[in-house]
C-alpha cells in the first residue's frame, strides 16, 4: 500500500486527479462517482457522520490484499496524468494522499464498501 | 340517458380533461426537483417532495383552469434576476454561477452560523434536522437527507470557500446529493488544485 488516511472530506467528496487537471466533472449526476479524463470525484461518508478510510494502492498490492478490500467496484477507467502524479484531495485542494506514476495515463479502479456513502475507499492504480 | 344529455356529459368530461389534474399534480410534486436536476445537468429527479403550502407550486384547490396550461408560477432564474437587493449569498452566485451558492428555492428557516467552521453542536444539528424535515433541502426540497444517519448537512450560506468578504453566514439544511454537487461546483470555482 502506498498511503492511507482517515478523512472527513469537505462536502463529503474526494477528488482523484493529476495536479495539473483543469477539467473537473460538471455534476455528480446523482451518483457516487463522476469523472472526466483528468479527474474522478468520489463521494464519502457524510463528513459530519464520521471519518472515511482512504487507501491508495498499486494493483499488485490490491491483488495480495484480496478479500480484505471493499468489494464494490464503483469506477474503472483511465486517468490522464501528465504531471506523473496521482493526488487524492479535498474540493478545497487539501491533499490527503498522493503517489508518483510513470505514465501519462494511469489505470484507476475505485473500490468502495457502499454505493451511496462509503466509509472505506480504496483507489487502485495500474 | 338521452342522446342530448349524453353529449353534454361528454363535453363536460372533455373540459375536465383539458384543465387536467395530471399537470396540476406535476407542478406540486416535482417542480423543485426537476429544477434542481436541470440546473445540475442531469435528468431524473433524485428527490421528490409533496406539495407544501407556501413553498412554491399550487395546491389543487388554488388552481384555476388557465393555470393547468401555464408554466409553473415560480422560476428560479427569474427570481434571481428580479431581486433588486441581492442577499449575501448572491454575490458568490453571480460570480461563480451555481444554484447551491445561494439559499435555494426551498430555503425557509435558517439559523445563524457561529463561524465558517465545519463544527456544529448538537443543538445546531437538531435544528437543521428539524428544518430539513419540515421544509426540506433548501436547494432541491428533499425532506430526507439521503444520509445513513438521516441527518441533514448544515450548509453555510454564503458558501464559506467563496465568502471572501467575510459576510455573516446562515445555516440551511442540505441533502447529501446537493452537498456533493455544491462541493464539485466549489472545486470548479476554485480552479481544482491550481
Amino acid at each position: 500500500m502506498i498511503a492511507e488516511a482517515f478523512v472527513r472530506a469537505s462536502n463529503s467528496l474526494l477528488l482523484v486527479l493529476d495536479p495539473s487537471c483543469e477539467e473537473l466533472p460538471e455534476t455528480m449526476g446523482g451518483g457516487l462517482v463522476a469523472a472526466t479524463d483528468g479527474c474522478i470525484a468520489v463521494g464519502t461518508l457524510a463528513e459530519f457522520d464520521g471519518a472515511t478510510r482512504l487507501r491508495l494502492m498499486l494493483r499488485d498490492d490490491a491483488v495480495v490484499c484480496g478479500d480484505t478490500l471493499p468489494s464494490i467496484s464503483a469506477y474503472e477507467g483511465w486517468l490522464v496524468t501528465p504531471s506523473g502524479i496521482v493526488t487524492i484531495a479535498s474540493i478545497l485542494g487539501d491533499v490527503f494522499v498522493e503517489a508518483a506514476v510513470s505514465k501519462e495515463r494511469t489505470a484507476i479502479q475505485v473500490l468502495v464498501n457502499d454505493l451511496t456513502e462509503p466509509d472505506d475507499i480504496v483507489v487502485v492504480m495500474g | 340517458m338521452s342522446p342530448q344529455r349524453f353529449v353534454w356529459v361528454a363535453v363536460l368530461a372533455v373540459v375536465a380533461a383539458l384543465i387536467g389534474l395530471g399537470p396540476v399534480a406535476a407542478v406540486g410534486q416535482h417542480t423543485g426537483s426537476e429544477r434542481a436536476a436541470s440546473a445540475y445537468g442531469y435528468d431524473a429527479p433524485v428527490h421528490t417532495r409533496p406539495y407544501v403550502p407556501g413553498l412554491g407550486g399550487l395546491s389543487l384547490g388554488q388552481m384555476q383552469p388557465d393555470d393547468a396550461l401555464a408554466v409553473p408560477a415560480r422560476n428560479l432564474a427569474d427570481e434571481r434576476g428580479a431581486s433588486t437587493t441581492p442577499s449575501p449569498g448572491r454575490v458568490a452566485t453571480e460570480a461563480a454561477g451555481h444554484p447551491t451558492f445561494e439559499p435555494g428555492p426551498y430555503a425557509g428557516e435558517s439559523i445563524p452560523a457561529r463561524s465558517s467552521s465545519q463544527t456544529f453542536n448538537s443543538a445546531e444539528r437538531a435544528n437543521i434536522n428539524r428544518i430539513g424535515s419540515d421544509t426540506g433541502c433548501h436547494t432541491c426540497g428533499a425532506t430526507e437527507a439521503g444520509t445513513k444517519s438521516g441527518s441533514f448537512v448544515p450548509d453555510h450560506q454564503p458558501v464559506s470557500a467563496l465568502n471572501t468578504k467575510g459576510l455573516p453566514q446562515q445555516l440551511y439544511p442540505h441533502c447529501i446529493a446537493c452537498s456533493r454537487e455544491q462541493g464539485l461546483a466549489v472545486a470548479r470555482a476554485l480552479g481544482g488544485l491550481q
